[in-house]
Order: C-alpha cells, then sequence, then structure tokens
C-alpha cells in the first residue's frame, strides 16, 4: 500500500543521461518512477568541457580500454561522438517516456559535467543519476561524476551501479531518529511504497535500547500510515554490514537521508560502491 | 480300357475311431515334420562360433515363427543374464559418449545414484557457497584485487596530479590532459604556457601514457589472476562438499574398475565447473523468448546423467527380442536430436537403444521380407554381426551423407544369435547374390510345407490340433471334427498320402469352426462345424468362381458336356486367386491340313502361351512323328488353340488334351463332350502327373452337376494324380450313385479310346496300325498328306510312300 506523504511532491524528476548503454536502464527506471508519481521527465544531457578542451589541445592523448593503445584525441572525432551520444540519449528518453505516457523534455548543457548535473537538479524535484561507467577491467563501478552529484546535489538523488536498477524487492529506509531519517522514512513511502505490503526499517542505533526506542517511534509512526515494517538493526555499522544487512532484507532500493549521522559522507560513499541496489538520498 | 475309381479312391477318409479328442490329448505335437528345421536350430543355438547365425526358411503359414520362438525360449531360460549397458558423458571428449558395462540390475542403480548424487550437491554446494566463511575469503580475494587496481590507478593519478596532468574518462578509454584547478586546460590558455612549459607537459604526459598503458596491459593478467585464484578458492570449497557424496557413491562400485574411473572423472569435472551449481540468479527477462539464465544453465546437469540403454535387472535367462519393425533406429539404436530455441541439439542422454542392444547376450528374430523393405538396415545388421559390436549412427551417417558434427557413441561389443525367418525364395537370393551372406548366417532351418499322412503323424496331427484349441482357447474339437481337420490338411496339401504343414490355413480353420460351434451354443466344436467353416471359406472367396461357371451355363463360353465333335476336348486348367484356387474347363481344338510336319501353337503365336506350355506342344510333334512317320515325311500342319482364352496359358497340364484332339482330327473321329481330360504327355504316349487335380475335377464335376448329371460324365487323369485326390464330398457322392467318373489312364492310347470309344489299335511289326482303330485312321491321313505332298513337289505316283 502506498500513502503518500504530504511533505513530498515531485512534479518534475531530471534524469541524468549520457547516450551509454548504461543509460538505458536509468531512463527505465527514471519513466517508471515518473509515470508512478504522475510528475514529468526531464533529460539533461552534457557536453563535457573537459573532453572539448582536451579535443582541442595539441597535447590531448587517448588511451584506449580495447587495445591499451594511446592515439591523439582530436575534435572531430570527439564531435562526431558526442552528437551521436546525444542523438541517442534524446531518443531513448523519448522511447522511454513515451513508453508510459510521461510528459517530458530534453535539454543539452556544456560545462563540467558534475557541475551541470547538480544545476540541473535544482530545477527538479529529484534527480536520477546512473553511475554511468565499467571500469577498464569491467567492474561496475561509481564515477567520480556520480559520486559527486550524489554528494552535492541540492534535492534528492537517486543514484545506482549499472546493472542494479531492476533489483526487486522490499525498500528498506536506514533510520537513526534524526530528522533527516524522519524525512527518509515517509520518502520511502512516498517514492517507492510498500513492496508485496513489506518495508524494511534499518535501526541504526548506538546500543540496544536506543534501538528499542527508535524501533517503537518508527512503529508508530508508520502505523499511522497503515504499515507493519520489517525492522532490521545496525550498531554503528560501517558499509559492508549496510551492504550485507540490505542483501539479507532482499532490499530492492535502499532510502538514506542526506544527513544521517549514522551514515556520514565517507560511509556513504562506500556503501554506493559496494551496494547491489539503487540508493535514494533524500534531501 | 481303364474303369472309373470308386469312391474310396477318390477321398482317402480319416477314421475318428482312431483319434483321440482333443479332450483327450496329451503331450504336445510340437514339431510335427519339422525335425529337420528344428535340428538345424537347435544346433544353431547350440554352436557359439561366429557366423552361426539362422535363417529359418518356409513357405508362408508353416508355423516358423512360433516354433522357433518356443524353442529358443526354452534354450534362452538357462542361459545367464546379460550385462546392463549404458551410456555416461565423456569429460575427454565430449563428443564420444562413454559405454559402461555393469553386470545385470546394478545400471539402473547407477542412474538412480547418480542423480541423487546431483541432487545433493546442488543443495550441499550452493550451501557452501553460501557460507560466511565461503562469502568473506572471496569478498577479501575480490577486495585484494581491486585495491591492487586502485593502488596502481591512484598511484598514476598522484603522478599525474604532480605534473598538473588530469586522467579524463573518454568515451572510448582514458586521456591525459593538463589540469588547473581540476579542469582541463583550455586550448587558448595552454597556448600561452612559454615553449618550455609546453614541452615539459607533453613530456610528462608521454610518460604518464607509458605508465598508463603498463597499468592497462597489467589488468587482463591481474583479472585472470583474480580468476583463477577465485576458481580456485571455488574448487577447494566444492572438493570438501563433492568429497563426501563421491566417496559414499564409490563404495558401492568399488568392485567395476570402469565405473570407479566415471565416478573420479565425474569428481574432477564437478570441481572443475563448481560456479554452474551456485545458486542461480532470478530469470532475466529476455527478448523474443530467448532463454534466460536460469534456463541456459539447467542443461549443464545433464552430463552427470547415466542413460541406461540395456537393463537386465528383472530378467531371467537370455534375452529373445522379436523387432516387428526392423527400421534402421529400431534395430541399431539411434540419436534422437532436441530442439531448443530453434536449433536441433543433441547429446548423450538422447541415445536411443535398438533391438541389437536388448537382444545382445541372446536372440534376435527378425522377420526377412520386413528386414529387406527397410533401406540400408541389413548392411548395418552385416556389419554388427561382422565387427561384433554395435555402432550407434544416424542413417545420414551410415549412408555418408552427413556432415554435420554429431555423436559417436563408443561402440558396444555384440553377442547375438540373429534369427532370420522368411521365404525359401529370399533364402537362396541371399545365398546367391550377397557372398556376406554364407559367412553370417551358416545355418540353414529349412521348414517343410507337408508331411507323411501315416497313423503316427496322424495322431500327433491331431494332438497338434488340440494343442491349438488349448492354447487359443477354443472349443474342444470331437474326434469326428478332428479327422476332417485332418482330412482338410491332406486336401491343402493336394494330396491324399500327405498333411499340410501350412498351420496358418489348418488355425484359421479352427477359429472359423469353433466360431460356427459357438454360434449354435455347442461346447464342442462338431465335424459339422468343421465343414461349415470350410464351405464358409470357400463361399467368402469363390466370386470369381461363380462368375467363371455362369458364363459356361449360360453358353457365353462355350463349353459341351454331351455330344460328341471332331477335334474338340474339354480340357481342364486351374486358376489362382490368392490363397484360392478352382478349375475351369477350357475347350481346346485342333485343325490338320497339309503341311511340313509343323505342330501350331496358336498360344505361342500370339504371345499367350508360356515356355511350358509351348514345350508340351513341341513334344506333340515328336510323338507324332515318332509314331506316324517313321517312314514318310510328317507332311502335316496342325494349329492348336485354347478357345475363349483372353489371358495367359502355361504348364503342360493340357498336353495330353492337345494330343488327344490332334489325333480325333486326323481319325476324323469324335470325342466325348461329357469327358474332360487332364495330363501332360511324354514322347512316347504315356500320360503324367500334373497339380491341382482337385480342384480340376471339381471344376467340371460343377458345370456338369449344374447341367444335370447323366452318369455319361467324368474326367480322364494321369494314375499318377490318383494318390492326390481328396475331392469334395458332393463329387464323391455323385460318383458312389455312378453320376459321374474319374478315369486314371496311362497312356494316351486309353484316353483315346475312352474319348472316342474306338480302339487305340497297336502297330504291326511294320508299324503299320489297323486300319478302323484311331491311330490306323490317323495314319492314313498322314500317309495321303505325305502323298499329298510329294505331288506338290512335282513327284509321281508310282512310287507309293510305306507307313
Amino acid at each position: 500500500m502506498s500513502r503518500p506523504a504530504p511533505a513530498f511532491d515531485v512534479r518534475r524528476i531530471v534524469v541524468a543521461i549520457d547516450g551509454s548503454p548504461e543509460a538505458r536502464d536509468v531512463l527505465e527506471a527514471a519513466a517508471r518512477l515518473a509515470a508512478r508519481l504522475h510528475a514529468e521527465l526531464e533529460g539533461v544531457f552534457v557536453r563535457d568541457i573537459n573532453l572539448v578542451h582536451l579535443a582541442r589541445l595539441p597535447v590531448g592523448r587517448e588511451i584506449q580500454f580495447l587495445t591499451g593503445q594511446g592515439r591523439d584525441f582530436t575534435a572531430e572525432a570527439l564531435e562526431a561522438d558526442i552528437r551521436t551520444r546525444e542523438f541517442t540519449a534524446r531518443r531513448a528518453l523519448a522511447a522511454a517516456a513515451e513508453r508510459v505516457h510521461v510528459q517530458y523534455s530534453f535539454r543539452t548543457a556544456q560545462g563540467q559535467v558534475d557541475v551541470e548535473y547538480v544545476t540541473a537538479a535544482d530545477a527538479g524535484d529529484l534527480l536520477i543519476v546512473g553511475s554511468g561507467s565499467r571500469s577498464p577491467w569491467g567492474t561496475a563501478r561509481f564515477t567520480h561524476t556520480a559520486r559527486e552529484v550524489a554528494e552535492r546535489a541540492p534535492r534528492s538523488v537517486l543514484v545506482s551501479r549499472p546493472g542494479a536498477w531492476f533489483a526487486a524487492g522490499v525498500p528498506l529506509v536506514c533510520h537513526d531518529g534524526g530528522t533527516g531519517s524522519w524525512r527518509a522514512l515517509d520518502a520511502g513511502l512516498y517514492f517507492f511504497g510498500v513492496h508485496e505490503g513489506r518495508l524494511a526499517v534499518l535501526i541504526l542505533a548506538n546500543d540496544r535500547g536506543e534501538a528499542e526506542t527508535l524501533r517503537a517511534q518508527v512503529e508508530a509512526h508508520l502505523a499511522a500510515r497503515g504499515v507493519s515494517p520489517r525492522f532490521l538493526y545496525g550498531v554503528r555499522p560501517r558499509a559492508p554490514e549496510v551492504c550485507r544487512l540490505a542483501g539479507e532484507a532482499g532490499a530492492g532500493v535502499l532510502v538514506m537521508a542526506a544527513d544521517c549521522p549514522a551514515l556520514d559522507a565517507p560511509r556513504r560513499r562506500e556503501v554506493l560502491e559496494s551496494i547491489a541496489c539503487p540508493v535514494l538520498i533524500v534531501r | 480300357m481303364p474303369k472309373p475309381l470308386t469312391p474310396d479312391r477318390l477321398y482317402t477318409k480319416c477314421d475318428p475311431a482312431d483319434l483321440p479328442s482333443s479332450r483327450e490329448a496329451g503331450a504336445a505335437a510340437d514339431g510335427l515334420g519339422q525335425e529337420r528345421a528344428l535340428d538345424a536350430v537347435r544346433f544353431g543355438v547350440g554352436i557359439r562360433r561366429h557366423g552361426y547365425n539362422i535363417f529359418a526358411h518356409g513357405a508362408p503359414g508353416t508355423g516358423k515363427y512360433p516354433l522357433v520362438r518356443r524353442y529358443i525360449e526354452q534354450a534362452a531360460a538357462g542361459m545367464p543374464a546379460p550385462p546392463d549397458w549404458c551410456y555416461v558423458h565423456n569429460f575427454e571428449e565430449t563428443h564420444k559418449p562413454r559405454a559402461l558395462k555393469l553386470p545385470a540390475g546394478r545400471a539402473c542403480r547407477l542412474r538412480a545414484d547418480m542423480e541423487k548424487l546431483i541432487r545433493e550437491l546442488r543443495a550441499a554446494i550452493p550451501a557452501a557457497f553460501e557460507s560466511e566463511e565461503y562469502q568473506a575469503r572471496a569478498q577479501a580475494l575480490q577486495a585484494e584485487f581491486s585495491q591492487r587496481q586502485e593502488a596502481a590507478f591512484n598511484e598514476l593519478q598522484e603522478h599525474a596530479q604532480a605534473r598538473s596532468v588530469g586522467l579524463i574518462r573518454t568515451p572510448s578509454g582514458l586521456a591525459l590532459a593538463p589540469t588547473s584547478k581540476g579542469e582541463v586546460v583550455s586550448p587558448e590558455a595552454f597556448r600561452q604556457w612559454p615553449e618550455e612549459t609546453q614541452a615539459k607537459m607533453r613530456a610528462d604526459i608521454a610518460e604518464l601514457e607509458k605508465e598508463l598503458q603498463e597499468i592497462l596491459k597489467k589488468a587482463p593478467q591481474w583479472e585472470r589472476e583474480r580468476r583463477e585464484r577465485m576458481r580456485g578458492l571455488n574448487q577447494e570449497v566444492v572438493s570438501h562438499a563433492v568429497a563426501l557424496f563421491i566417496e559414499e557413491l564409490g563404495k558401492d562400485y568399488d568392485d567395476l574398475p570402469e565405473v570407479m574411473d566415471y565416478i573420479e572423472q565425474v569428481r574432477g569435472d564437478l570441481q572443475e565447473n563448481a560456479e554452474e551449481f551456485q545458486a542461480p540468479g532470478p530469470p532475466a527477462p529476455q527478448p523474443g523468448g530467448l532463454p534466460g539464465r536460469e534456463e541456459r544453465r539447467e542443461p549443464s546437469f545433464r552430463r552427470y546423467q547415466v542413460n541406461v540403454i540395456v537393463d537386465n535387472g528383472r530378467r531371467q535367462g537370455a534375452p529373445v527380442v522379436y523387432e516387428d519393425l526392423p527400421t534402421h533406429g529400431n534395430v541399431i539404436g539411434r540419436i534422437e536430436q532436441m530442439a531448443r530455441f530453434g536449433a536441433l541439439t543433441t547429446d548423450f542422454s538422447l541415445i536411443k537403444p535398438g533391438a541389437l542392444h536388448a537382444a545382445n547376450g541372446g536372440f534376435l528374430l527378425v522377420d526377412a521380407r520386413k528386414l529387406f523393405m527397410q533401406p540400408i538396415i541389413w548392411e548395418e545388421i552385416k556389419r554388427a554381426l561382422q565387427s561384433n559390436e554395435i555402432r550407434i549412427q544416424g542413417l545420414t551417417e551410415a549412408l555418408g551423407f552427413a556432415n554435420t558434427v554429431t555423436l559417436q557413441p563408443e561402440p558396444i561389443p555384440l553377442d547375438v544369435k540373429v534369427v532370420l525367418l522368411g521365404d525359401p525364395m529370399i533364402y537362396y537370393l541371399l545365398s546367391r547374390s550377397d557372398p556376406d551372406f554364407p559367412e553370417l548366417f551358416k545355418v540353414a532351418a529349412d521348414f517343410d510345407d507337408q508331411v507323411p499322412r501315416n497313423h503316427g503323424n496322424t495322431a500327433r496331427y491331431a494332438r497338434m490340433i488340440a494343442d491349438t484349441a488349448s492354447r487359443e482357447g477354443l472349443r474342444p474339437l470331437s474326434r469326428e471334427a478332428t479327422a476332417r481337420v485332418i482330412e482338410r490338411a491332406a486336401r491343402l496339401a493336394a494330396d491324399s498320402e500327405r498333411l499340410t504343414l501350412r498351420l496358418r490355413a489348418i488355425d484359421d480353420l479352427l477359429y472359423e469352426a469353433d466360431y460356427w460351434a459357438g454360434r449354435e451354443g455347442r461346447d464342442e466344436i462338431g465335424a459339422g462345424d468343421v465343414e461349415r467353416a470350410i464351405d464358409a471359406q470357400t463361399r467368402r472367396a469363390d466370386r470369381v468362381r461363380e462368375r467363371s461357371q455362369e458364363q459356361i451355363l449360360r453358353e457365353t463360353l462355350l463349353i459341351d458336356t454331351d455330344g460328341e465333335s471332331v477335334g474338340q476336348v474339354n480340357g481342364l486348367s486351374v486358376l489362382q486367386l490368392g490363397e484360392f484356387a478352382f478349375g475351369k474347363p477350357s475347350r481346346i481344338t485342333a485343325r490338320v491340313r497339309l503341311g511340313r510336319g509343323e505342330v501350331l501353337d496358336i498360344e505361342r503365336e500370339v504371345e499367350m502361351g508360356g515356355p511350358l506350355h509351348s514345350k508340351g506342344v513341341l513334344i506333340l510333334s515328336g510323338f507324332l512323328g515318332a509314331r506316324f512317320a517313321r517312314r514318310q515325311p510328317l507332311a502335316l500342319s496342325a494349329s492348336l488353340v485354347f478357345e475363349q482364352s483372353y489371358g495367359g496359358v502355361d504348364g503342360d497340364s493340357a498336353s495330353s488334351t492337345e494330343l488327344y484332339a490332334l489325333l480325333s482330327a486326323l481319325s476324323g473321329l469324335p470325342i466325348r463332350q461329357s469327358l474332360a481330360v487332364t495330363g501332360s504327355v511324354n514322347q512316347h504316349g504315356q500320360v503324367q502327373a500334373i497339380g491341382g487335380v482337385n480342384e480340376k475335377i471339381e471344376g467340371f464335376f460343377d458345370i456338369c452337376a449344374a447341367r444335370g448329371l447323366d452318369g455319361r460324365q467324368g474326367v480322364l487323369i494321369p494314375s499318377a494324380n490318383v494318390k492326390h485326390l481328396m475331392l469334395r464330398r458332393d463329387v464323391v457322392e455323385a460318383a458312389a450313385r455312378g453320376d459321374f467318373h474319374v478315369y486314371p489312364v496311362e497312356t494316351i492310347d486309353q484316353g483315346i479310346e475312352l474319348l472316342t470309344g474306338v480302339a487305340a489299335g497297336v502297330a504291326d511289326d511294320q508299324g503299320n496300325f489297323p486300319a478302323d482303330t484311331v491311330n490306323g485312321r490317323a495314319q492314313a491321313t498322314l500317309l495321303e498328306f505325305a502323298r499329298n505332298a510329294r505331288e506338290f513337289a512335282g513327284g509321281g505316283r508310282d512310287q507309293e510312300p510305306r507307313p
């Protein structure tokens, strides 16, 4: 059962798209969420100013993952590549939005990618960012851009590692009793509702007594919304512990407040690097 | 002049008093008259040498199959049950499935054990992978390599940052560029840099590029190392989980080295492919109905299956297999294919056994005619028997047409006795045409189709009838019924002194007699039921005979049964329609004139006469020349014809008839049309035996009876055929009343006297016949022809030709 909390009223979802194959999954997830929340979808494609500069520099060199060989990075090749990706991104956005009958718009910006995404986030109520890349070894990893945007965006941000966008499961909300955590609880319900009647809450406490208190409070809070959650406990947990608990709970998405003292920025970054499901950072 | 045969010569009865009734029947009479064939079968079964396979041949319906099968089953019961065979995956050469031999009954157990092993491992191995210990070690390993990678990059980044160079992700790789405050320096700014600074930057970037390339070169190596160590960890975990189960399994098979070797291979493969046992994730949706992840994983476990080809676990004795449909696949076995998403695939589990596998260690019975109706299988059976192994391959491979990759199952050693059953024609054809046949089928079991009708055999025949009734669940037969069946057996043998061994006809008669007895509510088959069954069989088959007789009675076909005619005789022929035969009278006429000693066979001239018929006609020339033209030319031209014959004529049984017609034409003496004639003749005028005598007599009798028997009608048959007479009851009864006669004749002279009522005449020392005899009159005519011929040739009458 899903009962939107009055604190949230998402009208526009901004989705960062770069025309990569991974971006298709991001768009699908964004379009579904927009349809569910009756929101508009805005796609943002950024012409990376660093690459533009690089292409025009006489000393710019590119080393290809595929061959390990270096080559000159030319402006013509870059321009052609950017155009292709922009076209692909535009078309993918249209396809995803039309499939779920959601209004959409597309715009292109030029600049530092993370800066542009952060700026674009301000135009919407939620920013969705794909981490967008795989390492030279083929493993999925969070990029610098995704990390930066997740930390600096003025609005709530939904991020995920490549390939983890469609993890089916129960929403798991991290709760440490802070103001942000209560907001995260409502955000979890608002954005994702309950999965097969279930919502899980990970109580982050310093000790057992505090955990019990928090549990009682959360129970009461959610009971008022007709939700009876499953509780998990983490006593000053480190990132691997959070990831393990999320796995045990069968989490489909992890919801945490941006200002959650129990999961400060370094821990949050660690969680983002390791967790196998999308993460919603609530602001 | 020959006397007509008495009724007892026309039908040799079987005295019921000499017979046991089927209620009293005792010992089985299996194999009556087939001692030679069964001795051969016994020998063939007993001798265990290469090539001593058996070909049981005999006329259809002689009971070859049930007799051979019963005998072989008895022999097989005393033999040991052969081993089981199964096919398993060959872990070294996957396209060559491995054959495993196990003692009878243990192949199925191995299959069950392997299924259990895999079932247990599918639970145990994922559990091991999910254990905290494994997870911790795996994560540690993963972290170690991630750290190594990160460290290398971090080091590179540090080097780069120290030189104000940034590492930037591009669409297809990484780029190195001068940066300032985290951003790539614009080209305009870069151009403002002093030359030396630009040059240094170029050098720095070149150096860093090399460093980056080194890292990227190492990347695959690190990844390979990571995979190998992960694999090692997996194998370690699996090895521990597998060992217990494998050791448990091995305990049951430590007496079978080949099976133990297979189990060891399974152990190795399990360790090698441990990842496949990890719990699969949820199936990923795929476009176009392609297999999801789970579906793709599932078949990999098939390689641990055991495909039991032969299971002799419940068998007592050696197998006896009759293959009813001897196709290539049914006999040799086949490799089936499975459609998976539009492609055909196969593996060892789809190998299906054939009859040779089932019969291995025992006997395979095949109907030769059915075998030769199937393509290529004969060659395959020969190959299997020659090489003593069963090599399964598809039909296309056997024909040499296949060029796709397929399985080559390991051949299975073959020790089988093949018993072919078929007609003599097939046997002799193979003997003559196939050089391999005598090498591979050295034992011929020749099934007779008749047995002498003596006291002992008649009693055994009676017992055999009783056995059949008992075995087939029929009502018992009374003595009279048994006697009637035996008499019928003699008639079917076309010999009053023999009994047929075409037992299918006898069996059918018993079934039908039982049916009629049942209809009448009797609990015993009586003679009347047998008689009714015979009549019903005849009735069902004699539509054509009826039409033929109808044509004669309506005088569409001209056959006289009274009066006299010159040069015209009633001949008799037999028409065979399937199993049913009947006699048909034919008018044979002869005309004579001056000529060059030729007897013109009109049937041959129009190519309606067969070679035997032509031979008979040529014999007539020999007879006439020897009898009447020893001193002057045979200036005769005679023509002989089967009047109103619209089909072919063959056989020499009408040659005596034709000679009577010729003698009548030459002598001018008319022939009695109330008589019909059959029999062949030689150049000395002796009348010889023919076939179908009963049908021929009955055929003429039916016409006479329909027109009214007057006591003058009858048939002349060769004396040698008297022993073959088993005539219908109504014919015998008419003969007894004196209404119809059967005359046995030995010579042409006897026959012509009967037909003309005039003495044949005996030649004197000079070769002259008395003038008032048949021969004398014929001689005079021929003398006149010779004289006329000489006149035409320009000679005078001053020198009289002498007879």
